[in-house]
């Protein structure tokens, strides 16, 4: 049930039992002939207060969840790339080779990333945040740029060099801080 | 007569490795040799189209693409390659942009 229904609902009911016992029970003399301009007052003031919940806080209800769902997506490609992140500088320091389990981490992980940010980009092509396309279009490019320089030299069999892991931080860096931007626009525009 | 077709994940693995042979299993060299090039050669005979379908992995290494696909494209000659190999991949519609450069680039 709608909330401000919810908490509306008994002060409604009140008021009409109230009315219902005044009327019966009052000694006071009412005015029963109806004066329009009141009652068209009254009418309006009571359209305002359905409409104005209706046009204002819904659709700012409706932003915040697009909103939420777009930053929840974008935490999502962070925390893929932060695990090959994490695999590559830790082969890196320990000098050891990746690995079939460590190379499938990655690969799955970048897939998943850039999966996702296509997600991203038709849902901010259909919503109100639209005008972040281009933020989106450059990290999904910034990823597009990641797997290409982690995935040409990472292979199973072979160790992480300092090279590839400086080059990895570098670009993971760069998507981080692209990431954490563009949240923090989509969640205060 | 129908296309002839591969499934990198069915027929060859759905953990695609790295370049070569000794970088581990799954490698793009040994694709290569094992099912691209004689799929591709008997596409060629057959004046078949060789459909290959990318969808299915746990993802790919950027030097499998290359090396399997920049090895078909210097093998047979990128014009040959590039009207024979029709690339599906609706998980990932850019790796068929990555695979296409590839070829050409070769």
């Amino acid at each position: 049930m709608n909330t401000s229904l919810m908490f509306g609902l008994p002060f409604l009911l009140t008021g009409i039992v109230l009315g219902i016992l005044i009327a019966l029970f009052s000694t006071a003399e009412f005015d029963t002939s109806i004066n329009i301009v009141e009652l068209g007052n009254l009418l309006f003031v009571v359209a305002l207060a359905v409409l104005v919940p209706y046009f204002i806080d819904r659709p700012a209800s409706d932003r915040r969840v697009e909103k939420d769902f777009i930053i929840e997506d974008l935490k999502t490609v962070l925390s893929e790339l932060k695990k090959v992140n994490n695999t590559v500088s830790s082969q890196s320091l320990h000098n050891d080779d990746l690995g079939e389990e460590g190379f499938r981490l990655c690969l799955s992980s970048i897939k998943n990333a850039r999966a996702q940010i296509s997600i991203i980009q038709n849902h901010i092509r259909g919503s109100h945040l639209r005008t972040k396309s281009n933020e989106v279009d450059n990290v999904k490019d910034l990823t597009f740029q990641y797997w290409s320089v982690v995935t040409e030299e990472i292979s199973p069999n072979s160790s992480v060099t300092r090279e590839l892991a400086k080059s990895e931080s570098v670009l993971f860096g760069e998507i981080n801080m692209e990431i954490r931007k563009l949240i923090f626009s989509i969640n205060y525009c | 007569m129908k296309d002839i077709k591969i499934s990198i994940a069915e027929d060859f693995s759905d953990a695609p490795g790295a370049r070569y042979l000794s970088d581990g299993p799954d490698s793009g060299e040994e694709f290569f040799e094992k099912l691209l090039s004689p799929r591709f050669q008997e596409a060629t005979h057959r004046g078949k189209k060789l459909v290959v379908d990318m969808d299915g992995t746990f993802g790919y290494a950027t030097s499998f693409l290359s090396e399997a696909f920049g090895k078909l494209s210097k093998t047979y000659g990128k014009e040959c390659v590039l009207s024979t190999l029709v690339l599906i991949s609706d998980e990932d519609p850019e790796l068929i942009s990555f695979t296409l450069k590839s070829i050409k680039d070769c």
